[in-house]
């Protein structure tokens, strides 16, 4: 969990658009109906290759259990898939950005600055299809010269607004 | 021509693979479900997820099981 300042609230939670999540899992789906394959397979050659391994018991059997196994494994990866694309965010609070980096399930990185810190926003959006179905890559230089890039992101030119509003009102209450 | 069989499918060998299988999903439900729990920072998605993922999990893991059983009845 990040954890907020005193009198920080989270405002704007910004993921990677959820097109690109489906597009990621979506052979996923393939994979589990490859082996339905099987069934097209003639029944000689399904009791030759049974004979092959000395398997005594009935195919469905055979064949049922090891898709559900299958089955199960795509079912974890499709969980680690999620984990990924939900917690890699930005969340924007009213007092900074908080850039969460979420690498697989062992490699987490979580950096934040402020919104004085901001010296350049950059909204990229790469194509048709990314006009289409609304996503791009946000990209915010900080005074350090330290770059934060949100591949992939839904509805960038949005979360770039709010990031520059919020970056306008703190730089209104500071003068 | 006759290929001699390397190996021979036998229920304690599914029964080591089954095992292993669940041994496999096991651990790795576990670190997910860690994640949601200590990351997930939206509260209705840390309630509902990990209910949806056991669900589909344990019908899965009942259905592997009860193929395991007909092939030893």
């Amino acid at each position: 969990m990040v954890k907020l300042e005193e009198g920080e609230t989270a405002l704007y939670f910004a993921r990677k658009h959820w097109c690109l999540f489906v597009s990621e899992t979506a052979f996923l789906v393939l994979f589990a109906l490859l082996p339905g394959v099987v069934l097209f397979i003639p029944s000689e050659m399904i009791d030759e290759a049974l004979d092959l391994i000395r398997f005594t018991g009935g195919f469905p059997s055979l064949f049922l259990f090891l898709w559900s196994l299958w089955l199960m494994l795509l079912w974890v990866f499709f969980a680690l898939l999620w984990t990924d694309y939900y917690l890699d965010m930005w969340v924007i609070t009213n007092h900074r950005v908080i850039d969460i980096e979420q690498l697989g399930l062992f490699y987490r990185k979580v950096s934040s600055f402020r919104y004085n810190q901001i010296q350049d926003a950059t909204v990229k959006v790469p194509g048709l299809l990314a006009t289409l179905i609304g996503f791009g890559t946000v990209e915010l230089r900080t005074a350090s010269n330290e770059t934060f890039r949100f591949k992939g992101v839904a509805h960038p030119t949005a979360l770039k607004e709010r990031i520059m509003s919020e970056h306008h009102r703190v730089h209104a209450d500071n003068t | 021509m006759n290929i001699p069989a390397t190996f021979a499918l036998t229920p304690a060998l599914l029964g080591i693979v089954l095992c292993a299988c669940v041994l496999v999903v096991g651990g790795l439900s576990i670190a997910v479900l860690y994640h949601w729990k200590a990351y997930g920072l939206e509260g209705h998605f840390t309630k509902v997820a990990p209910v949806v993922y056991l669900s589909v999990l344990a019908v899965l893991c009942g259905l592997a099981l009860f193929a395991y059983a007909s092939m030893l009845a």
